[in-house]
């Protein structure tokens, strides 16, 4: 039996949406943009100027947590201070570590757009993860938005949809171009 | 090569090219701090002290009659995939608490008295921070969400708000115990129990097989384990006494 080859050529357009590792592999409720300012009490670009793990006394035995304090270099909403510090649980203090699985991680240094809640818990930033931006520097200067993971975000719709911008082969958005969206978002909160 | 033939080549050509690209690779994640991969020693088994309640409930949908029930189908899914292996304990003598080397599983409103924020369910590692090795880890899932167990697509309670499936938090939770990340939070398209984001996926699968063969070497059966009737998982295979061979 002959096999056209217009044929062939169909299922070659077809073969991504038959493949069934594609089809389960994006199905997940994301954060979207929009609940990531929503739910902000601060938002900022700075930059991880202390690391500080520390121990506390809790009900049911000792935690260790570690105070970020960043730098802020652009403040967007809830903050009018050169500093901030927020506490994540985890980290190490003489030779004994604490960890939560895929906690958010700092080195001095690193610059992060933050979306952070003020209120204490195990995790201050938004949405976990999507709250929490890497900033990098590329070839010609111009500063880009990665997820926290290094993962680029192409546009507002991608975060909580981390591997999409680079299904589609996209560069990451500038951090320049980031400000504006935010800012819609937050006149839509005060209305 | 006629035309015709020529291009029916191309596109088959074409055809295992797009296949091959949109194959889930291996994606899986192994969780790390300062380098060093968290692990169990697979010299004892983890025991778990279970006490998400043994009373009976209604209405929990899969058949299940008790939150226990459900907590220990999710962890002993996780059994024989590995060299690392769950054991439940249901003494019910250990006092819920941090840094008393019992893995408690239980349900709270609150992390210790930290809020739970985004998380439904959290998974806290206390380890050697020069070897790695994990020397407990408890889990806790956040009490005031709604939870159920059942399979396949999410559902949402009365209300609107999100029905929790506790059976696959549950199996994704102790995947972390076990040392495993979050394949998507790389930038990873692949099908995962271990997936960040709660989905339809309720089992566990092969990346995440993959990503417990890769911390823990393949699960190894000694020949007296063998009965008739035994079937082997993908990720298993058997190997010859002096080591030369494998099936």
């Amino acid at each position: 039996m002959r096999f056209p080859a217009r044929a062939l050529a169909l299922l070659v357009l077809l073969a991504p949406a038959l493949h069934p590792g594609a089809v389960h592999a994006t199905s997940y409720a994301p954060v979207s943009f929009q609940e990531l300012v929503l739910k902000a009490d601060a938002i900022f670009v700075g930059d991880a100027l202390d690391v500080r793990p520390f121990t506390v006394a809790s009900e049911r035995g000792t935690l260790i947590k570690t105070r970020v304090t960043f730098l802020v270099r652009d403040a967007l909403f809830g903050t009018a201070s050169s500093m901030e510090s927020f506490e994540f649980l985890g980290g190490e203090v003489d030779g004994k570590g604490m960890r939560v699985a895929e906690m958010p991680v700092f080195a001095r240094g690193d610059r992060r757009v933050v979306f952070a809640r003020r209120e204490a818990g195990i995790n201050p930033i938004v949405g976990f993860t999507q709250g929490l931006m890497r900033v990098s520097r590329d070839a010609a200067g111009i500063d880009e938005v990665l997820t926290s993971e290094g993962q680029p975000i192409a546009r507002t719709q991608d975060i909580g949809r981390p591997g999409a911008a680079r299904l589609r082969r996209e560069r990451p958005m500038p951090l320049s171009t980031l400000r504006a969206p935010i800012v819609d978002a937050l006149r839509e909160r005060r209305r | 090569m006629s035309p015709r033939t020529k291009a029916a080549l191309l596109a088959l050509t074409a055809t295992i090219a797009v296949a091959a690209a949109t194959v889930p690779l291996s994606a899986f994640r192994v969780v790390t701090s300062g380098g060093l991969q968290l692990r169990w020693p697979t010299s004892r088994a983890i025991v778990l002290e279970m006490q998400l309640g043994s009373a009976p409930v209604e209405e929990i949908f899969d058949g299940s009659t008790t939150w226990h029930s459900v907590g220990t189908a999710a962890a002993t899914a996780w059994n024989a995939l590995a060299d690392v292996n769950f054991t439940i304990s249901t003494s019910g003598t250990h006092e819920t608490g941090r840094g008393n080397n019992v893995n408690n599983v239980f349900f709270a409103s609150t992390y210790y008295g930290q809020p739970f924020g985004d998380a439904v369910g959290i998974t806290l590692y206390d380890y050697d921070a020069d070897t790695g090795i994990i020397l407990e880890s408890d889990i806790v899932f956040d009490n005031a969400r709604s939870w159920k167990s059942y399979r396949g697509p999410l559902r949402t309670a009365s209300d609107g708000a999100r029905l929790y499936d506790l059976r696959r938090a549950a199996t994704h939770e102790f995947g972390h115990v076990l040392g495993l990340g979050h394949p998507d939070d790389g930038g990873q398209s692949v099908t995962a129990i271990m997936n960040s984001r709660i989905n339809e996926v309720d089992t566990i699968q092969q990346d995440d097989i993959d990503g417990l063969t890769a911390v823990y070497g393949p699960h190894t059966v000694t020949p007296d384990r063998l009965v008739a009737g035994s079937t082997m998982r993908a990720g298993q295979w058997l190997t010859s006494l002096n080591g030369r061979y494998r099936l």
